[in-house]
C-alpha cells in the first residue's frame, strides 16, 4: 500500500513539487508551504497519515520505486510517474483504501484519541478482573490523565462502560474488511491479552511494516468517521472534544496573523508589529483561505480582478503560477493569484 | 511490621527475598552497605523500600538508562509517584532542577552527575541515601569500568557524605575490595550472597559453524517446548535466527528483542514473554534486565559473552522458581573472533589519540583556553559515544579538557598522547584476559559448575537435579516441566468478546 500511496500523491503533484514535499504531507508538517500543496494537490486526506515515517526509511522507498522504473526522478528531486508507473496505478486501483483517509480532518486530535481508547481498554479489561498493575501501553500523560478522569467519573459503571464499548466496537468492526478488523483487534492491549508489534503483524499478514502502520492509521481514520456519523454513546466520549476543528488547520503563526486582521489591521501593519516579513504574512493569509471557506479575499483582489484571474488558471494547465502571471500579461502578483486558486475550491480541484 | 506493610502495598508480596530486609535494616540505621545478590533477588527493592519509609531522598546513580526508565514507570503504577530519572534523554531538565525536593528517589545517570547546575540543587536536598547502582563499574577490575563512576567519591563528599550504598549482582571477592577501596575505605557492611544456581545444569556444545548452530537450535526446540531464550551479540544475528526458527517451527511462538527496537515494540515483546505468549526469545544482552519471569528453562548463548559475569548474569534468568532449567552454550572454534572484534571496538583505536591531542593543542595556541566542540571531534575521528566517554575522561584527568573547554596544558602533549595510549592497551589487555577466562571455561576438563562459581565463592553447593556435561549430563535425560499452552484465539470476533469479557453476542 506505501508504494501504492506514493505513487499516487507523485502523479497528483505532477513534477510540480520535490519530492520532499510528499514527505513533510505524510509527516503533516504544519507549514504554510506543505498546507498549501496539501490543498493545492488535493491531498488533504492524506495529510499527517504516517507521522512515524523516517526520512530514511522514506528515502529508501522511493529509491525502490525509482529502481523499479515507476518513476523518474530528475537532478533537482522532481518526481515524476512513468508509463509503468501509470499502470500499476490504474491495475491498482481500488486495490488499497485510500479513500479511508481524512487526513486534515483528524490530523489535531487522532493519536490523542488512539492512544485514550487503547490505554482504557488496557485499564478497564485489567480493573474488572481485579488486576490493578500493569504496564501502561503509552506513555502519553494527556491520555493517562484522561483515563484516569474517566475511571474516577464511571467508577461504579465499569460493567456498563465495557460492555457498551464491547458492542459499538463490534458493531464498527463488522463494517470494515475482516483484514482491518483483525489487525485492530491483534494491537490492542488488555488483561490476558498482549499486542503484537508492527513486524509481528506484519509477518502474520505477509506484509510491509509501512502496510501494517498505514492501515493500522486507515482504521483509526474510519473509526472516527464512524463516530462523527453515528454518534454512538460510548464510543463519543474517546474524541477530544477541545479542539476546534477549523482552526486545527492553520498554523499558530498564521492565527496570530489572522486574530490581528480581524482587529483591523493592514498586511503592512502586521509586518511591522509582528516583525515578519510580507511574503510570510501573505502565506499565512492564503492559509486562511484554504482552511476556512467563510474567509473574504474581497480586500486584496476586487470581484472583477477575481474574474479576471480565474479565467486565466482556467486557461493555463496544472495552476502553474508563473505561466497564469505570464497569461495575465504580469498585471497581478502571486500573492493575488494564490489567493484567488486558494479561495475557490471550485479552481484548484480542475486538473491540467 | 511496618516494611512489611510497606512491601504488601507497593509490591504486592508479604514476604522479603533472601538478604534483602536485611540490607534495609542497615540502611535503616544509617550505615554504608556493600550488597552483592545474585540477579533476579530483587536488589532494586533494597533502596525502593528506604525511600518510601524514610524522609528525604534517596539518590540512584545507574548506567543502564532503560532500566531506569522502566523502573520510574514501575513504581509509578504502583502508585509511588515521587519518582523521577534524571538522563540527557530528559527533556526541560533546567525546569526540572528547581523542584526536586518533589521528589523522593531520584535516578541519575553517571554523565548527568558532571553537570554543575544539577549537582548544585542536589546540595539543597536532604539526602537520606546515595546508591551506587551497578556498583563494579568503579572497579577497574570489574567487567565494565565506567570512569565517571571514579568521580562518585568526589561527588559524595561534595553532598555532604550521605550513606551510601553500593549494590552489584556480579562482583568477584577482588572487585568487592576495589569497590571498598575506591570509596575512601569508609566503614562498610557487607551483605554478600553466593551467586551459585543449583538447579542449572550445564552444556557445552561444539559444533562447526552456525549452520549447525541453526539446526542445533531447531532440533532442540522441537524436542523441548518451554519457555527459553537465545542470546545473541548482534542485533542481526537474532532477527535473521528469530525468522529463521519461526520458518521451521511455525507451530511456536518466536519472536526478537534488542535495543534497537522502538520502545512500545520492546514493551509489547516483554509482555508478551512474561505472559507466556512465546516460546522462545532471540536476543541481546538489552533483554532481560528487569524482566522478573519465574520460569524461564532454558538460556542459550549462541554467541559466546565477553566474560564470566555476563554469562552468570544471563543464566541467572532462568530457573528462577528452582524447577530444573538448562544453560547450553554453542561454540565454534572461531567464535573467539566476535569477542575480540567487540571489545577492539569498544575503546578509541590506539591511532587516533597522538592526532587528536594534537589537535586539541594547536587550538589553544593563541589563546588559554576554547570552547570543546564534542560532536565535531566525534564525527572528524569517527568515534563512538562510549570511546568519546573514556577519551573525554582520559583528557580531562591530564588537564586538557575542564567542564567542556579546552585548556592549554602544562604537560607535554606527547606524554599525555603516551599515557592514554597506554591505558588503552592495558585495557584491551584486561579484556582480553577475561575473554580467555571465558574460553577456557568452554575447555575445561572438570565440573563446570565449580570452574564457573569458584572465583565468586568459597563453597558451592550441591546440584539439585543435574550438574553439567563433564559431570555426564545429557539432554536426553532431561525431563523439565512444560508449561500448559493457552493458545489464543485467531478470530478479532472471540478475541474482543473474551478482553471484554462479555458473553456471547446478543
Ligand atoms: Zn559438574
Amino acid at each position: 500500500m506505501f508504494h501504492y500511496l506514493l505513487l499516487f500523491c507523485i502523479d497528483k503533484i505532477n513534477g510540480q513539487r520535490t519530492i520532499a514535499a510528499i514527505f513533510h504531507l505524510l509527516k503533516g508538517k504544519r507549514s504554510a508551504q506543505t498546507i498549501q500543496d496539501a490543498n493545492l494537490y488535493r491531498l488533504t486526506n492524506y495529510f499527517g497519515i504516517y507521522r512515524d515515517l523516517t526520512r530514511e526509511a522514506f528515502a529508501k522507498e522511493v529509491e525502490n520505486l525509482h529502481q523499479k522504473k515507476w518513476i523518474s526522478i530528475s537532478d533537482n528531486h522532481v518526481g515524476q510517474i512513468t508509463c509503468i508507473g501509470t499502470q500499476i496505478l490504474q491495475e491498482k486501483k481500488g486495490h488499497y483504501p485510500l479513500s479511508m483517509y481524512k487526513g486534515t480532518e483528524f490530523v489535531s486530535f487522532l493519536e490523542l484519541f488512539r492512544q485514550r481508547l487503547q490505554l482504557w481498554i488496557q485499564t478497564y479489561t485489567n480493573i474488572v478482573a481485579d488486576q490493578r498493575k500493569f504496564l501502561a501501553v503509552t506513555d502519553n500523560e494527556k491520555a493517562q490523565k484522561w483515563v484516569k478522569g474517566h475511571y474516577r467519573l464511571h467508577k461504579s459503571q465499569v460493567d456498563n462502560w465495557l460492555a457498551g464499548v464491547y458492542k459499538e466496537m463490534s458493531g464498527f468492526l463488522e463494517t470494515v474488511p475482516t483484514f482491518y478488523a483483525q489487525l485492530f483487534v491483534d494491537r490492542l492491549t488488555g488483561y490476558q491479552k498482549v499486542g503484537l508489534t508492527i513486524g509481528q503483524l506484519a509477518n502474520k499478514n505477509n506484509v510491509s511494516d509501512h502496510d501494517v502502520r498505514l492501515s493500522l492509521e486507515a482504521i483509526y481514520h474510519q473509526l472516527l468517521q464512524y463516530i462523527e456519523q453515528t454518534k454512538p454513546l460510548y464510543l463519543s466520549d474517546f474524541v477530544p472534544i477541545d479542539h476546534v476543528k477549523k482552526n486545527t488547520f492553520i498554523t499558530e503563526s498564521a492565527t496570530k496573523t489572522f486574530k490581528l486582521m480581524e482587529e483591523g489591521y493592514s498586511i503592512k501593519e502586521i509586518t511591522r508589529l509582528r516583525r515578519l516579513k510580507e511574503s510570510t504574512i501573505h502565506d499565512h493569509i492564503i492559509e486562511i483561505a484554504y482552511a476556512d471557506p467563510q474567509f473574504t479575499i474581497a480586500n486584496f483582489v476586487g470581484a472583477d480582478d477575481v474574474e479576471k484571474i480565474s479565467h486565466a488558471i482556467r486557461n493555463v494547465p496544472n495552476n502553474k503560477l508563473s505561466l497564469i502571471k505570464q497569461e495575465l500579461q504580469g498585471n497581478y502578483s502571486y500573492f493575488q493569484i494564490r489567493l484567488v486558486l486558494a479561495s475557490s475550491s471550485d479552481l484548484r480541484t480542475r486538473r491540467g | 511490621m511496618e516494611l512489611e506493610k510497606t512491601l504488601q502495598h507497593y509490591f504486592g508480596f508479604s514476604t522479603f527475598r533472601t538478604g534483602q530486609k536485611e540490607i534495609i535494616l542497615d540502611v535503616l540505621a544509617g550505615r554504608n552497605v556493600l550488597a552483592v545478590l545474585p540477579t533476579g533477588s530483587g536488589k532494586s527493592l533494597c533502596y525502593q523500600i528506604p525511600a518510601m519509609e524514610r524522609s528525604g531522598v534517596v539518590l540512584v546513580i545507574s548506567p543502564l538508562l532503560s532500566l531506569m526508565e522502566d523502573q520510574v514507570k514501575q513504581l509509578k503504577q504502583t502508585g509511588f509517584q515521587q519518582v523521577i530519572a534524571i538522563n540527557s534523554f530528559l527533556k526541560n531538565k533546567q525546569a526540572i532542577y528547581p523542584s526536586l525536593d518533589r521528589y523522593k528517589l531520584i535516578y541519575l545517570s553517571p554523565e548527568i552527575l558532571q553537570n554543575r547546575e544539577l549537582l548544585t540543587q542536589l546540595k539543597y536536598l536532604n539526602i537520606s541515601l546515595f546508591v551506587i547502582d551497578e556498583a563494579h563499574c568503579i572497579s577497574q577490575w570489574g567487567y565494565e569500568f565506567r570512569p565517571d563512576y571514579l568521580k562518585l567519591r568526589g561527588i559524595i563528599e561534595e553532598l555532604g557524605s550521605p550513606p551510601f550504598m553500593a549494590l552489584s549482582a556480579t562482583a568477584t571477592p577482588e572487585v568487592q575490595e576495589d569497590i571498598i577501596a575506591q570509596l575512601n575505605h569508609a566503614p562498610i557492611v557487607k551483605h554478600i550472597y553466593p551467586m551459585d544456581r543449583n538447579n542449572i545444569a550445564f552444556l557445552v556444545e561444539k559444533v562447526s559453524s552456525n549452520q549447525e548452530k541453526d539446526s542445533y537450535l531447531t532440533d532442540l526446540f522441537s524436542q523441548f517446548t518451554v519457555p527459553a531464550m537465545v542470546y545473541f551479540s548482534s542485533k542481526k544475528e537474532a532477527e535473521r535466527v528469530a525468522k529463521m526458527l519461526s520458518s521451521e517451527l511455525p507451530e511456536l511462538q518466536i519472536a526478537y528483542y534488542h535495543g534497537g527496537m522502538d520502545q512500545t515494540d520492546r514493551i509489547l515483546i516483554q509482555q508478551q514473554f512474561m505472559e507466556g505468549k512465546l516460546d522462545v526469545i532471540c536476543c541481546t544482552s538489552a533483554f532481560g534486565m528487569g524482566i522478573d519471569k519465574s520460569n524461564v528453562r532454558l538460556v542459550v548463548h549462541y554467541h559466546i559473552p565477553i566474560q564470566i559475569e555476563s554469562f552468570i548474569q544471563e543464566i541467572g534468568r532462568s530457573g528462577r522458581d528452582g524447577l530444573s532449567s538448562v544453560s547450553i552454550l554453542l561454540y565454534t572454534n572461531f567464535d573467539h573472533k566476535i569477542p575480540e572484534r567487540l571489545i577492539e571496538g569498544e575503546l578509541p583505536d590506539t591511532s587516533v589519540v597522538r592526532p587528536l591531542v594534537s589537535m586539541l593543542q594547536k587550538s589553544v595556541i593563541n589563546q588559554s583556553s576554547i570552547k570543546l566542540d564534542e560532536n565535531k571531534l566525534i564525527e572528524q575521528f569517527c568515534l563512538s559515544e562510549i570511546q568519546w566517554r573514556f577519551l573525554h575522561f582520559q583528557l580531562e584527568k591530564h588537564g586538557m579538557i575542564k567542564e567542556n573547554r579546552i585548556l592549554k596544558s602544562r604537560v607535554e602533549y606527547d606524554a599525555i598522547a603516551k599515557k592514554i595510549v597506554c591505558k588503552i592497551t592495558e585495557r584491551n589487555r584486561y579484556k582480553m584476559k577475561k575473554l580467555n577466562q571465558m574460553l577456557q571455561w568452554v575447555n575445561v576438563d572438570e565440573c563446570r559448575r565449580v570452574a564457573l562459581y569458584q572465583p565468586f565463592q568459597k563453597t558451592i553447593n550441591q546440584p539439585i537435579y543435574f550438574c553439567c556435561d563433564r559431570c555426564g549430563f545429557m539432554l536426553s535425560q532431561w525431563d523439565p516441566v512444560i508449561p500448559k499452552k493457552q493458545s489464543d484465539p485467531k478470530d478479532w470476533k472471540v478475541q474482543l468478546q473474551q478482553l471484554f469479557s462479555q458473553g456471547e453476542s446478543q
